[in-house]
């Protein structure tokens, strides 16, 4: 089963090694500069300017790789647990259609809910460590999302992001 | 209190590991480069879970080249037990600090300690990597114990040279 963060960490990689190019642009002299800048907003700016917003670019990037990694964690956990619906099919009391019906229900409440808080569902094959990291990376996605109100939690870098949640699916057999 | 006690003493830790990896990074520095220059500034870090103190960060200026700067990020972060920025023009690379092994480190805010978490420490996240100050390798997705050969071919390389 392939890992879903991987297309997320992968243009996360190439985001970052656009930035580095620009960079390279704006300092390496042998580069044209007015050329390679061209019909960008970078073409009017001085050098410490376009740094300036490359810097910026580079942090929300950061931040962003961790929310949309968390994200798409979550929703793994959400289709796992939906997929589950078709199990109580086997309820047959009071009679084969409750089963049916039930199946029918959870699935409607999966589809409505956020059910945004499932790792404790897996408590039992993923380590406590990495369940209490991943209840961190929550934390700090919610803190980063909500406009960093409050005091900060500890931090996620986002190799650290993707390493943990990566080990999560794999303990949990979803990837 | 004690809760908070442990959370000061982690953070002297760091401080004193930031403290080694200047003095290292230095002497790699004055080999590589015999005219490198070196000042300390205060930066002021700010975690919920220490409360505001005060750490250096390192300017290295060099001859011809990109200056670095070594830029303390913090104490309290999941998977590490510390981390410190190297920037220049050229952009970022990150240093972190692991026991062998890199295991899991995650945290536990339990009732009566505040701000102040557990830390729980689990499984090795990256088998191999020794302990002390690593780099994070993104593009290979793992870190590498930071000595002279990852610090001269992977930061110098990637920060300090003119591309």
């Amino acid at each position: 089963m392939p890992n879903p963060l991987d297309p997320i960490w992968d243009a996360y990689q190439t985001a970052r090694n656009a930035l580095k190019v620009v960079r390279r642009c704006l300092i390496v002299a042998e580069i044209g500069r007015a050329k390679a800048l061209s019909n960008t907003r970078f073409y009017a700016l001085t050098d410490q300017q376009c740094l300036d917003l490359l810097d910026q670019a580079e942090a929300e990037s950061d931040n962003s790789v961790v929310l949309a990694l968390y994200a798409t964690f979550e929703a793994g956990l959400r289709d796992h647990a939906a997929q589950q619906a078709a199990l109580l099919h086997a309820a047959k009391q009071p009679s084969p259609g409750f089963g049916v019906a039930l199946a029918d229900t959870f699935s409607e409440y999966c589809a409505r809910s956020r059910m945004d808080n499932l790792t404790d569902l897996f408590a039992s094959v993923v380590a406590q460590a990495t369940l209490a990291a991943v209840g961190n990376i929550r934390t700090y996605r919610h803190w980063l999302a909500h406009g960093r109100s409050g005091k900060q939690p500890p931090t996620v870098a986002p190799l650290d992001a993707f390493q943990t949640l990566t080990t999560f699916l794999q303990d949990a057999g979803l990837t | 209190m004690a809760a908070q006690a442990v959370a000061l003493a982690n953070v002297q830790t760091y401080l004193n590991r930031i403290e080694q990896l200047y003095a290292q990074i230095r002497d790699w520095m004055a080999v590589l480069e015999p005219n490198v220059r070196f000042s300390e500034t205060v930066v002021v870090l700010d975690e919920g879970a220490t409360g505001g103190y005060e750490a250096k960060s390192l300017e290295v200026v060099r001859s011809g080249k990109p200056a670095l700067r070594l830029v303390p990020r913090g104490r309290y972060m999941v998977g590490a037990e510390g981390r410190v920025d190297v920037r220049s023009r050229l952009g970022r690379e990150t240093l972190v600090w692991v026991r062998e092994g890199g295991p899991a480190v995650g945290f536990r805010f339990l009732p009566g300690d505040g701000p102040v978490p557990e830390e729980v420490r689990g499984q090795a996240m990256f088998p191999g990597i020794a302990e002390g100050w690593a780099w994070v390798d993104e593009a290979g997705r793992s870190l590498r114990h930071l000595d002279l050969g990852v610090f001269r071919d992977r930061i110098l390389s990637s920060l300090g040279s003119d591309a």
